[in-house]
């Protein structure tokens, strides 16, 4: 008994001693088994990028978003810039279809014209992404701002201002038919509908090209010097819509509502120096991680492109003069390129 | 090397096959096809998928629809004008064609037609502008571009989201919008054939043929009695219904209105026209050319765009690539013929072998002749044509000279020079005899016979008139008076004759009498000479001298 006791006292001193002598680990690590599959079936695609133009805020910072998420997985990117010609977009969404990329991230110039072309593309097995302008076709996924909503906002916000006022007022739309220009079209006028007494005094497209819009707006102040509140379709057009209101010298007398990409120099800093009254943000950093997380998604899950679609609508930041000046209300472009 | 080279370049190079070649009509599209060739290679090079079916057929898509546009164009070109409106007129019936199909329902073959003749009339405001009321063609499209483009606008104002939100599903209008036949596209298969159909027209039939020539010169067409004003007013017409079918396969294709259809689309138009080598002048065409003109356009732009070309890159490579050609293109065309002319050229190669060598010493048989160089001067500045030299038997130098005179050297040196006997006339040939009498050969007049020691001058006929030298015993006072006067002293000199036949250069035929100093003109005598008395008394009244 003894030399039993004895025995145990000792093996269990010595394993006492053994495991004191090694350091301390607690246990192996388990090793991630997803992590494989993610990488390789990131790696090495390609993922075509077809804006209505680079050059301006919300292309550049959509594309800068995606690639900070992206390149660093070994995806490969490529732009096909139209340079605001339709033609020529619809002609680098053919040539890219035959080139079989993994993804296709599209800016729709209108509702119609990459329609058929998109459901060509998932029938032959590209992904794509629809970005903030959206099509007739619905595809895997769409990124992008609720325009009616953003359609309503404005107009409560111009009603609101029109108040006691002389309840004209003016719409500057964008392209006629494309989804930002349609949609929000669609919006006022359900505001509208719901108010009566308000008059469209003119309602235009101007292509969201600023100097179109501020022609537009000379000539309805100039009819209308009594104008209450403008409706904008996009900041980086209505720039040049506040500049003809900043002429007639009726900047604070006329209520400029527009909506647009949210980033710093276009729309904070306008909204504090008077041009904006009211700026509907979509948050373009955002919208780039949300497009980046759904391409990450789309890839690594190898649905069959055309089989699994859904819509992700961002939130809207509406920037005014009480939170312009706050950090978090606009981002800078050279901080997402960064 | 060198010689094998050229003996190569000279005798295998086909330069009358190259000049044969370039003489054909169709070289003159040489650089738009050159070109051609460059930017499809350059393309097919950086783009790996440039050369598969898929891609081509999209760029024949694309080429089909503009080159219908651009055929419009090259006619409109051709017959002397020009089309601005044609971006405007594509945007116009293209939204012709979606509202007919998508907000009023029309069925695909009325649509058709429908947008054909709305293109026609389009194009016949134009037409009837400037073909029967003769207004100027540039001013007149770019009004109708504004007027139809802002038609356009107010137009799409009203119905485009009308036109955005149907989605015609019809098969028809798909085929003609996305359709292939054996995996070429449906537009371009109706290209080809409108093409062919607008080659025969303009080369073969007589429509064509007056288009052509109201573009070479209005005027000399009017006057040959061509239609001038219908056929410029159709040939809008036809523009402007060309235009439209563009616009057809354009709606069938991508079924939108967007505000910018058609902008800048005469720019890229005309660029086409331009580098396929349609002269703006008028005159000068063809289909081919607008084809070629329209694929470079195309290629280029849609490989830049391929190419993740920026936008503004896209029209600044097209805007160089249009002045470099055009510039060659002009060089080309002045200067064909010229190149022709030295291409056609075709000398052969023949090896000269190495010229013999004239230097001295060297043996050749073109050496050069120096045996006189080292002799010494006899007579330098002192004796003028002396025509005959001789040495008498003592190895005095004896020479005529042109006053008449015989001058002899003396040796050894031959520098003391005498005057041995004065004649007259020009000594000719001299001659010695075995007594030493020096025969003289006078030109002008005769024989003569010094004799060595009493320089009496002696002729072997007495010669009677005043023209005898012999009456001047080495006197060279007096000058003979020479009755024939020899302007040509070239003439042979047959002395020892009575009569002294020449034949003048005007074929007259002369003869002197020495005997009877007659001069006579064949047959004729011309002067006479009573001389008997004058030569008894001599010139001046002093006896004559002569035996």
């Amino acid at each position: 008994m003894v030399r039993v006791h004895r025995f145990a006292f000792g093996s269990i001193a010595a394993l006492t001693f053994a495991s004191v002598a090694v350091p301390a680990l607690a246990q192996q690590g388990l090793d991630e088994p997803f992590q494989k599959p993610f990488r390789e079936a990131l790696a090495g695609k390609t993922v075509a990028y077809v804006p209505v133009a680079m050059n301006f805020d919300l292309t550049e910072g959509w594309y800068a978003g995606l690639k900070k998420e992206l390149e660093p997985y070994g995806v490969k990117f490529e732009i096909r810039d139209p340079n605001w010609n339709t033609n020529a977009g619809a002609q680098a969404v053919t040539s890219l279809i035959s080139e079989k990329p993994a993804v296709m991230v599209i800016h729709n110039p209108d509702v119609q014209t990459y329609a058929k072309l998109l459901q060509r593309a998932e029938n032959e097995g590209i992904y794509v992404i629809q970005i903030n302008m959206g099509s007739a076709y619905r595809s895997s996924a769409f990124v992008g701002a609720n325009w009616i909503e953003i359609g309503e906002r404005q107009t409560e916000g111009v009603i609101k201002a029109c108040e006691g006022k002389s309840n004209k007022i003016a719409i500057i739309q964008g392209a006629l038919s494309a989804a930002a220009s349609a949609y929000t079209l669609k919006g006022v006028e359900n505001v509208l509908a719901k108010h009566p007494e308000i008059k469209v005094v003119s309602s235009q497209a101007a292509d969201w090209d600023a100097a179109k819009a501020k022609a537009i707006t000379q000539t309805v102040l100039k009819q209308n010097p009594d104008l209450c509140g403008i409706v904008g379709f996009w900041d980086g057009m209505d720039i040049g819509t506040a500049a003809a209101v900043k002429e007639a010298g009726l900047t604070g007398k006329v209520f400029l509502a527009t909506s647009g990409g949210g980033e710093r120099k276009g729309a904070c800093e306008l909204v504090k120096n008077g041009s904006f009254d009211l700026d509907v943000s979509y948050d373009v950093p955002t919208q780039a991680a949300q497009m980046a997380g759904t391409i990450k998604w789309l890839l690594s899950s190898g649905a069959k492109p055309g089989s699994v679609k859904g819509s992700e609508y961002t939130t809207l930041i509406p920037i005014t003069k009480e939170n312009a000046d706050s950090q978090t209300a606009c981002w800078n472009l050279s901080d997402l390129k960064k | 090397m060198r010689e094998t080279l050229t003996r190569l370049r000279y005798r295998y190079w086909p330069d009358h096959l190259l000049g044969e070649i370039l003489s054909k009509r169709w070289t003159e599209t040489a650089i738009p096809v050159i070109l051609l060739l460059i930017v499809g290679f350059a393309l097919s090079q950086s783009l790996e998928h440039f050369l598969s079916p898929a891609s081509l057929a999209d760029t024949a898509r694309q080429a089909g629809e503009i080159g219908f546009i651009g055929l419009g164009m090259g006619l409109v070109v051709i017959v002397g004008g020009i089309d601005l409106s044609v971006g405007s007129m594509f945007a116009l019936t293209d939204f012709c064609a979606l509202y007919l199909l998508d907000v009023l329902g029309w069925p695909v073959p009325a649509v058709i037609i429908a947008t054909m003749v709305f293109g026609g009339l389009l194009g016949a405001v134009n037409g009837i502008l400037i073909g029967y009321l003769r207004l100027r063609a540039f001013i007149t499209t770019l009004i109708t571009l504004i007027i139809y483009r802002s038609a356009f606008d107010l137009l799409i104002q009203r119905y485009s989201n009308a036109i955005a939100s149907a989605f015609p599903d019809i098969p028809s209008w798909n085929f003609i919008g996305d359709g292939n036949v054996f995996g070429i596209p449906s537009v371009a298969l109706v290209y080809i054939a409108v093409a062919i159909f607008g080659h025969i027209f303009l080369t073969r039939l007589r429509p064509g043929w007056h288009i052509t020539a109201i573009g070479g010169s209005r005027r000399s067409a009017y006057n040959s009695g061509i239609p001038v004003r219908r056929t410029i007013a159709l040939c809008y017409v036809a523009s402007g219904v060309l235009t439209s079918v563009a616009g057809l396969f354009f709606a069938a294709r991508l079924g939108t209105v967007g505000g910018d259809i058609g902008v800048g689309l005469e720019v890229i138009v005309l660029t086409a026209t331009v580098l396929g080598g349609i002269t703006l002048g008028g005159g000068k065409g063809s289909v081919v050319k607008s084809l070629v003109g329209v694929l470079v356009v195309l290629l280029i732009t849609n490989g830049l765009t391929a190419m993740n070309a920026r936008g503004g890159a896209n029209r600044m490579a097209l805007a160089t690539i249009l002045l470099a050609a055009a510039m060659i293109d002009i060089r080309w065309q002045k200067n064909r013929t010229r190149i022709i002319s030295k291409v056609y050229v075709a000398p052969t190669y023949h090896a000269l072998p190495p010229s013999p060598s004239t230097e001295i010493g060297k043996g050749g048989p073109f050496e050069q002749n120096d045996k006189l160089r080292d002799v010494s001067l006899i007579g330098l500045g002192m004796i003028e044509a002396p025509e005959d030299v001789i040495l008498d038997r003592n190895d005095v130098l004896y020479a005529g000279s042109r006053h008449g005179d015989i001058i002899r050297f003396f040796p050894p040196n031959y520098e003391r020079m005498e005057v041995f006997a004065h004649i007259g006339g020009q000594p000719l040939g001299m001659a010695f005899d075995r007594q030493d009498n020096l025969y003289v050969c006078i030109g002008g007049m005769g024989l003569y016979r010094i004799k060595p020691d009493d320089f009496l001058l002696r002729s072997d006929r007495p010669l009677r008139d005043g023209r005898v030298a012999g009456r001047w015993a080495g006197s060279t006072r007096q000058r003979p008076h020479h009755l024939l006067r020899h302007q040509d002293r070239r003439h042979a000199y047959r002395a020892a004759r009575a009569q002294i036949p020449e034949r003048r250069r005007s074929g007259q035929r002369w003869a002197v009498d020495i005997v009877r100093g007659d001069l006579r003109l064949f047959g004729q005598t011309l002067l006479v000479r009573r001389t008997e008395e004058r030569s008894r008394r001599g010139r001046d009244g002093q006896p004559a001298g002569i035996s």
